[in-house]
């Protein structure tokens, strides 16, 4: 129960670092190639809306699962290493972002739900 | 003015960055090792037992308290640690005889142990006591000391040394800060792989924009160890010369024996009420302060994984197991403040998954500051190369890199070996395996200067892999706590140990052949003749001669 809110915290993290990074156009261009048309405003919002709130839910996560004290120092551990790993994911695999962003989503969706139920 | 304003930002960030990376890389390098240091202590002492098995809380104290009653009967301090936590990986209990008459009693209130008294270790299932007399070892506190008191040097001379480094570091992430600040959003997953200079930087500003937080709070939290050291008028003035005050403060008084022999209050009941206050299985410790006199009191102390900014403790009477009111424990706002920042420093309160995560945010530390140095070389390089030769500043830091990014990992590595090769019974022991430590890291930092830049980085990371290869093979061979041992048990801390050797290992076998593959001399010197102006082929060229 407590192992699965702090996988939720490091999904969320995955699909909201992820979003964001296609709103930035190096990496939206490395994922859909160079060709791609730019995103339209819509979409980009809705990309800066799903990243912002999904790391907004990877630390409601990180707070359910040690509290509002050492929670959100976890949170902060989850990020950095999220992070410099995904850095290397968008060098290197940058054809894997959406499957992994998509993946991320639902392991992170379900872990909640999971705990939530029970 | 704003160009300049820039330019002198980024003069201070590198200059401050480089005089002082090399300690700060030995700084971080034993202090990340240092959130490991209990479990490190474990595996230099592989004459401990296993990890104790899980064992019901009441049960364990039920044995310790039959154990204590007849091992220390007359003992003014009793102390049993309960199995589970970090911090007590065995059913251990201590205790702490009466001084000898004429002799100081000792500060604080512990029992043995720790202390240096008397102790046993239980077995959760038998209550025997296990065989446990350990090997001489500074183990893993002690690597884990150098991180703030570096070695060889008075405690206050490092403090200075480690204090200004830090200073320096601050600056350093400061301006690094108003450097790069337009771009932390834009370019916060940028890397830019295989373009010499830019990639070494891009690298640098990734590390260290996603993971600022914990930068930012380690350094500073870091300075706050020292406030006294660096403002000792302070202390002074407001609790006059005795630092005894600050020990009572914190330990309590230990108070007095009445003399009268009243039977102790049942320590299985001082659970209870223990585990009714802080939670099921939340109890770390119970220690008993004159056990068998009227005047006994019993502390409970629970794990601290879900505390930041206080250390609460339960007081009980000891012969009626009434709640006393614990004057010590009650911590001002300013206290609250401090006990935050240290303890955000020290991950006091980290789980294992927790613990990890600073593990590996000080491994990215090591990383910025590795790739920092590098950085400053490579971006010199070309200039060096236009003039035909590196100066001699430009050549020491060359070698100073590798030395202490690729060698000091290595160095430490061999800490650990001498742990398990210098004979048990040899005098000076604990000393010696610190000698072995800082004379192999010696011959790392001398090595590269007979080599080639690239052979060196090389050399020096095969090196460092095979020591760190060669640490759970040895342990196989020298002692019964190898994989085969812990993994079949299930004692995952020791297990740990060997496979995070094991991936260390790894990790400097591949970077070592990176470096090697790097486009050489072979393939790119044709090139370098119709480009000229490309100065990082060119320096290809010169660092695989």
């Amino acid at each position: 129960m407590n192992n699965l809110i702090i996988i939720a915290s490091f999904a969320w993290a995955i699909t909201g670092f992820l979003s964001l990074s296609l709103t930035i156009e190096r990496h939206y261009h490395d994922v859909y190639g160079k060709t791609a048309v730019a995103l339209n405003k819509r979409y980009l919002n809705a990309l800066h809306g799903l990243g912002w709130s999904t790391l907004l839910m990877s630390f409601v996560s990180a707070v359910i699962y040690k509290g509002w004290f050492v929670g959100p120092v976890a949170w902060m551990g989850v990020l950095a290493v999220t992070a410099f790993g995904l850095m290397l994911l968008l060098t290197y695999k940058p054809s894997w972002v959406i499957k992994t962003t998509a993946f991320a989503l639902i392991i992170a969706a379900s872990c909640m739900l999971i705990v939530l139920i029970r | 003015m704003k160009d300049n304003f820039h330019l002198s930002m980024t003069w201070l960030h590198t200059w401050t960055g480089l005089v002082v990376g090399w300690v700060l890389f030995f700084i971080f390098v034993t202090g990340t090792a240092g959130y490991f240091y209990m479990e490190i202590d474990r595996w230099m002492r592989p004459e401990q037992p296993l990890q104790s098995k899980p064992v019901a809380a009441d049960f364990a104290v039920a044995m310790a308290e039959k154990h204590l009653q007849s091992r220390a009967p007359d003992a003014d301090s009793w102390t049993i640690n309960i199995p589970g936590a970090r911090e007590t990986p065995y059913l251990n209990v201590s205790w702490r005889n009466p001084p000898k008459p004429g002799e100081e009693p000792p500060q604080g209130r512990g029992g043995g142990g720790r202390f240096g008294g008397p102790s046993d270790i239980l077995d959760t299932q038998t209550g025997e006591v296990q065989p446990s007399k350990p090997r001489e070892t500074g183990g893993g506190l002690l690597l884990y000391r150098m991180h703030w008191a570096l070695h060889y040097m008075p405690y206050v001379a490092a403090a200075w040394i480690v204090g200004i480094c830090t200073m320096f570091m601050f600056v350093a992430i400061i301006t690094g800060v108003i450097i790069i600040y337009k771009k932390i959003f834009k370019e916060f997953f940028t890397f830019r792989k295989g373009k010499g200079a830019r990639s070494w930087m891009d690298m640098h500003t990734v590390i260290s924009v996603t993971s600022l937080p914990f930068f930012i709070m380690i350094t500073f939290s870091g300075l706050l160890f020292y406030l006294y050291t660096y403002m000792p008028l302070a202390p002074k003035i407001l609790f006059g010369d005795e630092g005894v005050q600050r020990e009572r403060r914190f330990f309590g008084d230990q108070g007095k024996r009445d003399g009268n022999a009243v039977p102790l209050f049942s320590l299985v009941e001082a659970l209870k009420l223990g585990e009714q206050e802080f939670g099921k299985n939340q109890v770390r410790n119970i220690n008993v302060q004159f056990p068998g006199d009227s005047a006994a009191t019993i502390t409970i102390t629970p794990r601290y994984d879900r505390y930041l900014n206080e250390y609460p403790q339960l007081k009980l009477n000891g012969t009626t197991g009434e709640v006393l009111d614990n004057p010590a424990r009650k911590v001002s706002a300013v206290e609250k403040t401090n006990n935050v920042i240290l303890a955000l420093h020290e991950g006091v309160f980290a789980n294992t998954l927790v613990r990890w995560l600073y593990f590996l945010a000080g491994v990215l530390g090591c990383a910025m500051i590795a790739t920092g140095l590098v950085l400053w070389t490579v971006k010199r390089r070309p200039k060096a190369m236009k003039n035909g030769k590196f100066s001699f500043g430009h050549n020491l830091v060359e070698r100073l890199n590798i030395g202490t990014v690729a060698g000091l990992p290595g160095a430490v590595a061999i800490y650990f070996l001498a742990n398990r090769l210098i004979p048990v019974d040899i005098v000076g022991r604990r000393e010696w395996e610190v000698h072995a430590m800082f004379i192999g890291w010696l011959l790392l930092l001398i090595y590269p200067a007979f080599r080639s830049i690239k052979r060196g980085w090389i050399e020096v990371f095969w090196v460092s892999s095979a020591l760190y290869l060669a640490l759970p093979l040895v342990n196989l061979f020298t002692t019964e706590r190898h994989l085969g041992v812990s993994l079949v048990y299930g004692d995952w801390v020791l297990a740990g140990i060997d496979l995070t050797f094991f991936a260390l290992a790894g990790t400097f076998a591949y970077i070592a052949i990176k470096i090697k593959r790097h486009p050489s001399a072979v393939t790119k010197a044709v090139k370098v003749k119709n480009t000229t102006d490309d100065s990082t082929l060119a320096t290809n060229e010169v660092l695989s001669s």
